[in-house]
């Protein structure tokens, strides 16, 4: 059995948190870059020039990308045989206020939602997903996300001949009632099965996938280029200028569910995706 | 395409009204920074009979929560949030005295009427790009209710910052004709 120390993740998780405030990843910016040549309006283009001169500004002057730097969620992927020792949940929280001190990211983060909705001043506590997994390796990944595209995702309890039909047509409903507010263009999360609380959770996981490796399934990537494909024909465009770049990418995840459900979530991104993956 | 137009605020606060949806505008001046929490303290103040410890009329409000300093510079980013969260304070905005607002994204259909009623105008800045509009701030300071943290009422001094008309002082819609104009059905 290999352990793993949580205080000495926590470094990992603190050096994610910063990394990605201020470094839009290679494979997002280079996205971005290629749907700025299928931009059909003037004003789209160059919102999404601005978009990548801003990622340029960020990363040299190592200030946020975002005003929002949103909540941070903590992926702990546990090769076969592997223990975390120590409170990782603390440790996480920890490495986030660490993180926010030394980036100047903004706190963005309420306790008492109902109430007295007070800043916790310092990002805490994180989201922090652990996963058991038969692999080699552990994985480690943060992702970043902002309340403007937060508001946007939604999860559909759907009928089980809904089919991915259904689905489509309720992930392009919310894209279209919200997508202009999550500061498009767009990247799409799904979650497809797994019940009511798992869907949802697939559809965040499904951001960290890369979107320069194409999805394996043929049948899942076609899906997932469909959907783009779809969104697209909206017109809201980058920066919500008008145009025809409303998403820059798709990833879905599935898992099984009870045979009366077609739980369907997605997860909505704005065009910084903030993310990143290690191998610890 | 019209050419970009140069404003001055407050000075030229006069030339809101003849701005036109989809006009390319350039502000310098000074804006006050309102969102979620500071409206619904304004709203619950107002609702007591009580008056903001700041002044609004004429005032340009920024839907905007920026980042603490960084870079040397007064913030690290700030950039608009969504409009469309904030359109149930409008009409108690605009009652105030605000002239115009900066967000991001389309309002609700409803508020154009409200913009129409008081010769408001909303400008949209692109969400963000927030990095980029920071070093468009020169100054950052403090106005009330620091207790609510990025959310507190602040007065920002920008200079020569990109925003577009998206909803005119005659109510009329920008975005939502551009998006109009995209659409493939």
């Amino acid at each position: 059995m290999r352990a793993i120390e949580a205080s000495e993740l926590s470094e990992n998780i603190e050096q994610l948190c910063l990394e990605i405030s201020t470094d839009l990843p290679y494979d997002v910016t280079e996205a971005l870059g290629s749907f700025t040549r299928k931009e059909e309006s003037p004003a789209g283009r160059s919102a999404l020039d601005l978009i990548l001169e801003n990622a340029r500004a960020a990363s040299e002057l190592g200030v946020p990308i975002c005003q929002d730097t949103g909540v941070f969620t903590v992926y702990l992927t546990l090769a076969e045989g592997t223990a975390i020792m120590g409170d990782l949940a603390d440790e996480a929280s920890k490495a986030v206020a660490r993180a926010t001190a030394r980036g100047a990211l903004r706190p963005s983060v309420i306790s008492d939602p109902l109430g007295g909705r007070m800043n916790t001043g310092d990002n805490t506590p994180p989201l922090v997903e652990v996963e058991t997994g038969s692999g080699e390796t552990t994985m480690l990944g943060v992702i970043a996300k902002g309340g403007g595209s937060e508001m946007a995702s939604r999860l559909a309890m759907m009928p089980p001949g809904a089919g991915w039909e259904g689905a489509l047509d309720f992930i392009a409903g919310v894209v279209e009632k919200f997508g202009a507010r999550a500061c498009p263009p767009l990247v799409l999360g799904v979650g497809v099965g797994g019940g009511f609380e798992r869907a949802p959770r697939l559809a965040k996981k499904a951001l960290m996938r890369p979107l320069d490796v194409e999805t394996t399934d043929p049948v899942t990537r076609a899906r997932e280029e469909e959907l783009v494909e779809r969104v697209n024909r909206l017109g809201i465009g980058p920066g919500a200028v008008g145009g025809t770049v409303t998403c820059f990418g798709a990833r879905i995840l599935e898992a099984p569910c009870h045979m009366a459900t077609l739980p369907v979530a997605v997860s909505v991104n704005c065009h910084a995706l903030r993310r990143k993956t290690v191998q610890i | 395409m019209s050419p970009v137009k140069e404003l001055q605020i407050p000075p030229d606060i006069g030339e809101l009204r003849s701005l036109e949806a989809g006009d390319d505008v350039v502000l310098t001046g000074q804006v006050l920074t309102m969102r979620d929490a500071a409206l619904g303290r304004l709203d619950s103040l107002l609702a007591e009979g009580g008056r903001p410890p700041f002044e609004l009329s004429g005032q340009v409000v920024f839907h905007a929560g920026p980042t603490p300093p960084a870079a040397g510079r007064p913030t690290g980013a700030i950039g608009p949030t969504t409009a469309a969260r904030m359109d149930h304070f409008l009409e108690m905005l605009f009652d105030q005295g605000v002239v115009a607002t900066i967000g991001k994204g389309p309002r609700s259909a409803e508020s154009t009427a409200v913009h129409e009623s008081n010769g408001a105008v909303y400008f949209a800045a692109i969400g963000g790009i927030a990095a980029l509009y920071g070093g468009m701030v020169v100054a950052m300071e403090p106005v009330a209710w620091d207790d609510l943290g990025p959310e507190a009422v602040r007065r920002v001094t920008i200079v020569r910052f990109p925003v577009l008309v998206a909803i005119d002082s005659s109510g009329t819609d920008f975005l939502a004709s551009r998006h109009a104009r995209y659409r493939r059905d």
